[in-house]
């Protein structure tokens, strides 16, 4: 499974949450320690100080401690005192445990569970203070505890919180998702709702949409495409089958089957030449990669194309022009190739007795421009825009009588799409049609 | 019955044509929409059967113009097969369709159809006076003995069938019964008439003189 962002932000949320409560906690627990620490010294400071204040030597009466027995009585209650005599007798004593001995250093010390001050007093005498750790051990525990329990409650809290504040930014994210799961190839015409979400993903929404509207053209133009193809086999299928199941109704004479044979024929050959256009088209779109191969001397490409449909030309009595300077592109040969012996097959087949046809091919500004002008039929106005759509044909009755299936314009405009190049058309019915052709030509 | 066929394709329309002259029916064809515009004003068909992409007038509008004059049967041959534009050629007047390429028989069955549809006569074989009718098989037959009928006899008495009770004029039945390429004169009825008398017997028509003929139920 791959990265979770709601985990990822509540890990790393925990992570800080946590972080913050232990240096927090940590540093709550230190300062309470070092106080009540600082306060136990402070004490042992000043009643050590006092007792030493207190002891007095006189060499009439000895040792003299100058300090009420209350006094006394307080200090024993919390620990134990003990007074030493400069030669190690024990003067005075009180309290539990109190050593027997001083240790000889002044200072204090921490000594089993006991907190302690030895001060030196007059004369060599030694004065040990000492109180009890256990209570204040036990209440710096007890906030250990509490510290903990409340740092393990806000991190709960937190991590719920941040839970559903995951859950919340996420939300616009989840049905945003939830939508665009639900579009699917027959339901391409949804959208999602750009405004309602939110800023961030407003730029997401609109990508989404706009790939989803190139998605949909894409489609439509697939089915639209295919549509067509098929509607184009039908005809030609229906007169193979319509033929074949007439002729087999009876006995026939040879005349009848020679007839029947050559409309099958006839009907084959239409399927035919579709499927070769059908072929080509795909492999016009399939062949992006394939345009910028090899360098083609367009001029050959054009030259051949007219010189291959002359003859026919001249046999429907008109008359072929070709004027062509050496000019260089890159792309796929045959293919383009192609595109010119359409083009100027057009001009052949929609031309009128004694017509002219001029080819051209010249270098203009870096462009290779190829231009096949005719004087033929032309051209409806209200057919140019669709005169390169794939199935388009300007009269069915006209171009389906002489077998074209209304592929070979859109089979051009790809190859030269392909080679990113334009094609265009200049026409006037009854006057005759210019296609121009510009390709993007390669220094010679 | 007297068919049209408006299709473009000629050797579509030329093999459908021959299939349902076999069949015994008249049949007309017109290549554009233009001339089956001009076929349909001039001649009432029992059936048109009509192709969409037609040059000139194209089949969607051919069939707008006929509803607005005629209740003319309407089998259409499409090469579309979307839902969309089935549903919209019915709902513009087409009685029926057939998605190319189709079967003959298939195409001869609703040819069939629409026929009877449209004389209200929806059994496929009628019983009249011990004579059996039967217009899927085209044959005629009385206890099971088989009548030996010619295509354009059977077509006759089709017919006659269809229109029982009403009388049958001598014009009527040679325009149902006869192309533009047979080239006959309209007495040949008269012939058939009496071949078709002396097969199934004297009384199976009534001829009223200077009027036509008529079969009573």
């Amino acid at each position: 499974m791959s990265r979770s962002i709601r985990l990822t932000l509540i890990g790393w949320y925990g992570l800080l949450l946590a972080a913050v409560l232990v240096a927090f906690g940590s540093a709550l627990y230190g300062r309470t320690r070092s106080t009540l620490l600082e306060g136990i010294d402070a004490e042992l400071a000043s009643r050590s100080a006092a007792m030493v204040g207190a002891l007095e030597w006189d060499e009439q009466d000895g040792w003299e401690l100058d300090l009420s027995d209350d006094f006394l009585r307080g200090v024993a209650a919390d620990a134990s005192y003990s007074l030493w005599t400069g030669d190690g007798g024990l003067l005075r004593s009180g309290g539990e445990a109190a050593p027997s001995a001083p240790s000889g250093e002044s200072g204090l010390r921490t000594r089993g569970g006991l907190r302690e001050i030895e001060v030196a007093g007059p004369r060599g005498a030694r004065v040990l203070v000492a109180r009890a750790m256990g209570a204040t051990r036990e209440r710096l525990a007890t906030l250990r505890t509490s510290l903990f329990v409340a740092g393990l409650g806000v991190l709960a809290l937190g991590l719920g919180g941040g839970w559903w504040l995951a859950r919340r930014t996420l939300a616009p994210l989840v049905s945003l998702t939830a939508t665009a799961g639900s579009i699917s190839a027959q339901d391409l015409s949804r959208r999602l709702d750009e405004r309602s979400a939110p800023a961030e993903l407003e730029g997401l929404a609109r990508a989404f949409n706009a790939t989803l509207d190139r998605l949909e053209q894409a489609f439509q133009r697939q089915v639209r495409f295919t549509a067509d193809a098929s509607h184009e086999l039908r005809t030609p299928l229906a007169v193979l089958r319509l033929q074949t199941e007439q002729a087999l109704r009876g006995e026939r004479t040879p005349q009848e089957y020679r007839a029947t044979l050559a409309a099958c024929l006839r009907a084959s050959q239409r399927m035919s030449s579709l499927t070769e256009s059908l072929l080509q088209l795909a492999r016009a779109d399939a062949g992006e990669s394939a345009a910028s191969a090899e360098p083609v001397a367009l001029d050959q490409v054009v030259r051949e194309a007219a010189e291959q449909l002359r003859p026919v030309a001249e046999a429907e009595g008109l008359v072929l022009s070709l004027c062509c300077e050496p000019v260089l592109v890159r792309g796929d040969r045959s293919q383009l190739a192609e595109v010119f012996s359409n083009l100027i097959s057009n001009s052949v087949r929609y031309n009128r007795r004694g017509g002219q046809i001029d080819v051209a091919c010249v270098h203009e500004d870096g462009r290779a421009v190829v231009r096949v002008a005719d004087t033929g039929l032309g051209i409806p106005t209200a057919s140019i825009p669709h005169l390169f759509d794939r199935f388009y044909r300007v009269d069915s009755d006209r171009s389906r009588s002489q077998g074209g299936a209304g592929l070979g314009l859109a089979i051009a405009r790809r190859v030269v799409e392909v080679h990113r190049g334009t094609i265009e058309v200049e026409s006037r019915a009854g006057e005759g049609s210019t296609f121009t052709v510009r390709l993007p030509a390669v220094p010679c | 019955m007297r068919i049209l066929i408006v299709e473009d394709e000629v050797d579509l329309a030329g093999a459908l044509e021959r299939a349902l002259r076999e069949e015994g029916y008249a049949c007309d064809l017109a290549l554009d929409g233009e001339e089956g515009r001009y076929r349909l004003s001039t001649v009432e068909y029992d059936l048109l059967v009509l192709d969409l992409m037609l040059p000139g007038i194209d089949g969607q509008s051919l069939l707008r113009w006929l509803r607005q004059r005629q209740a003319t049967p309407v089998l259409v041959l499409t090469a579309r097969d979307e839902l969309e534009r089935k549903v919209a050629l019915l709902d513009e007047g087409a009685d029926d369709y057939l998605t190319k390429p189709f079967a003959l028989e298939e195409l001869l069955a609703r040819v069939r159809a629409l026929i009877r549809r449209a004389a209200h006569e929806p059994a496929p074989a009628v019983e009249i006076d011990g004579l059996r009718i039967d217009l899927v098989a085209r044959e005629v037959t009385r206890a099971g003995r088989r009548f030996a009928l010619t295509p354009k006899e059977f077509a006759l008495v089709e017919y006659m069938l269809l229109h029982r009770g009403e009388l049958v004029t001598r014009t009527q039945l040679y325009e149902h019964l006869y192309d533009e390429r047979e080239d006959t004169l309209s007495n040949v009825v008269d012939v058939y008439v009496s071949n078709i008398r002396r097969k199934l017997g004297r009384d199976f028509v009534r001829t009223r003189r200077g009027e036509g003929y008529i079969l009573d139920v």
